[in-house]
């Protein structure tokens, strides 16, 4: 009988992992083993996020001091964002800024000027294989029974009380993508962040800006998920 | 083909189809939509439709949709004339070779596909296909068949806004609705196996009705596969993904193969590809930058060697050309191939103030400091307002 039982668990086992293995994730876009010794040089860019997040700079610095540790350990070189953000801000300044002076409006032609020259500048100025950007990104999570899921993270909406029925809210994820100098990416993964929305009675509201991106151990948490496979 | 023998032979599809019995075929009907459900249907069709066009996934090509317009027209002769119903076309700016129908008679084209047929017997290919997906009433059909199945995929709705979201950059969980949910099901998965081949069999006659060569059914339909390039697992990656294309393409060749036997079979012609070129060059211009965001750049050079065809006078399909082969090799020093099409931008526009600076900055990379000042001073000359003009400036102080 415990032979049989063995026997049914190890071809349940068997029959269910090639499902399971087509439906995994897999942020590499090469082979990983090429990532790791053809792009041994990463520069990072500066973290980007909506402007309705309102990050704050330690945020912003925080998660960017984990990427560098968690590379640096994986024997990567590491060069600083500064090196991008310096560029961007002295383009900032020749092109007179990001705003039209008669609308008051970003302009689009500027910011697409800035965005691909500096790139380019980049490569141009520094012996790089890949650059690495950061982006807080939005999206819709699901959430049963009071609890939204995803990216590899779960966060509860209500502390008292459960709300039993399926929804989704915003929530917020690191976007980590390393970049060849073609800018195709070779390596795109997320880690869930945290909600923007919370469980008042039966409605969800969006949270005051002011609450983002306080805990810092759910960011390190989402970075950490991002850079987890590299 | 006349309009006797098409009725008949869409009638006689539909009749091999049992389970669609329900469902009247165009010529026994005499309005459209015919039922409640079915207003219903087009209802939130058109909303969808509408969507796409506010948040800018359907682009106005009026010279296109005309031509789309005029090569159904051929397909269908007076077909539909009794219900007062007309195709009509919409372009949709992707790199990848796809195409939906809209209940109603839109269908949708992938500037990606476009692009990658030969000739407009392998466009009509597969718009034809499109056609017949109208004239069978497919998503009516499928909507009857699945039923409560279709209302499970609100999720996979969801899923199908989230995969729009990533093609267009906003994300609208309205598209998530029972609409939004099959349209997007039916053009990544496609239709029911026997639906698909209703299509793939009524699109050969639409093509013979057209006076075109059915035999172009094979390399279009071939060419679906080129859809792998952007990325297994990548939402978009529609039709070739089905694994019954191929039986599919066996089906048509079989199809193709007994038709040829028929007695007083017209074997139908191969319009002149350099004819097709020029009615959809625009595409060719907006799909090479889409395939550059891909890193697709030898499928690039392809369709701008097509466009330069087409529009030899045209500066931007050599300019582009030369973006081409620059962003491949973004390091240099060998930008040969890129400088002479820059080049040549210039012989034909020598106002065109990219070319001179593209031109200034391969000879930056390259370290030819006197020939980069010389380009990108003209640059500078032609472009003085230009919105990158203060960065040139910046090089240009660099250089000295």
């Amino acid at each position: 009988m415990k032979n049989l039982f063995v026997c049914l668990t190890a071809l349940c086992l068997t029959l269910s992992l090639p499902a399971w293995a087509a439906d995994k994730y897999d942020p590499f876009l090469i082979d990983k083993r090429v990532l790791k010794k053809e792009y041994r040089r990463i520069a990072l860019a500066p973290v980007e996020s909506s402007a309705s997040l309102q990050m704050p700079e330690a945020a912003k610095e925080q998660i960017l001091a984990l990427v560098t540790k968690h590379l640096e350990k994986r024997k990567f070189t590491v060069l600083p964002n500064t090196l991008l953000a310096d560029i961007r801000k002295t383009m900032i300044d020749q092109v007179g800024g990001l705003k039209d002076p008669q609308t008051g409006e970003p302009d689009a032609e500027k910011i697409a000027a800035v965005q691909d020259h500096s790139w380019r500048e980049l490569w141009f100025r520094n012996d790089l294989d890949a650059v690495a950007t950061v982006r807080i990104d939005i999206l819709q999570a699901p959430v049963e029974n009071d609890k939204a899921e995803w990216d590899g993270v779960s966060q509860k909406l209500q502390k008292k009380g459960r709300l039993k029925y399926t929804a989704t809210v915003a929530a917020s994820t690191v976007t980590l993508t390393i970049y060849d100098q073609k800018k195709q990416p070779l390596y795109v993964n997320y880690g869930g962040l945290e909600v923007l929305m919370m469980r008042d009675k039966k409605e969800f509201k969006p949270l005051d800006p002011s609450e983002y991106f306080r805990d810092e151990k759910r960011i390190k948490k989402a970075t950490e998920l991002a850079l987890k496979p590299i | 083909m006349n309009k006797k023998s098409l009725l008949f032979a869409v009638f006689a599809l539909v009749l091999a189809i049992p389970a669609h019995a329900a469902v009247k075929t165009m010529d026994k009907i005499d309005r459209l939509p015919e039922k409640e459900d079915e207003a219903d249907l087009w209802e939130r069709a058109t909303s969808h439709e509408q969507r796409l066009r506010d948040n800018g996934t359907l682009v106005a090509y009026p010279s296109i949709e005309q031509y789309l317009e005029s090569l159904a027209d051929r397909m269908l002769g007076d077909f539909l004339d009794h219900l007062d119903i007309k195709l009509k076309f919409v372009v949709v700016e992707q790199p990848t070779l796809n195409a939906w129908a809209y209940p109603y008679g839109t269908i949708g084209i992938h500037t990606g596909l476009l692009v990658r047929m030969d000739n407009e017997a392998q466009l009509a290919a597969i718009v034809s296909h499109e056609v017949s997906h109208f004239l069978q009433r497919h998503t009516y059909r499928e909507m009857l068949s699945r039923g409560t199945q279709g209302m499970i995929g609100k999720g996979l709705g969801l899923l199908a806004g989230a995969a729009l979201a990533s093609q267009t950059g906003s994300y609208d969980p309205g598209l998530g609705d029972f609409a939004g949910d099959l349209w997007y099901n039916l053009s990544t998965s496609g239709y029911s196996k026997k639906n698909e081949y209703v299509a793939d069999e009524e699109g050969l006659m639409l093509m013979a009705h057209a006076g075109l060569s059915r035999d172009e059914a094979i390399p279009a339909f071939e060419k679906l596969f080129e859809n792998e390039v952007y990325g297994a697992g990548d939402p978009r990656q529609m039709w070739s993904s089905h694994p019954r294309l191929e039986d599919r393409i066996k089906n048509l060749q079989k199809e193709i193969k007994r038709e040829k036997r028929r007695k007083g079979f017209a074997p139908g012609v191969v319009p002149e590809a350099i004819d097709y070129y020029r009615v959809i060059a625009p595409a060719y211009l907006t799909t090479a930058r889409l395939d550059f965001a891909e890193g697709q750049f030898a499928r690039a050079r392809d369709g701008l060697a097509r466009y330069q065809l087409a529009r030899p006078d045209d500066p931007q399909g050599y300019f582009l050309m030369g973006e081409a082969y620059r962003r491949e090799n973004p390091a240099g020093p060998d930008f040969d191939e890129a400088l002479a099409a820059y080049e040549t931008t210039i012989a034909k526009d020598a106002s065109y103030a990219a070319a001179y600076r593209e031109i200034g900055m391969a000879y930056r990379i390259n370290g030819n400091t006197a020939k980069a000042r010389e380009a990108l001073e003209r640059y500078l000359d032609v472009a003085g307002d230009a919105a990158d003009a203060g960065i040139v400036r910046g090089y240009l102080e660099a250089l000295q």
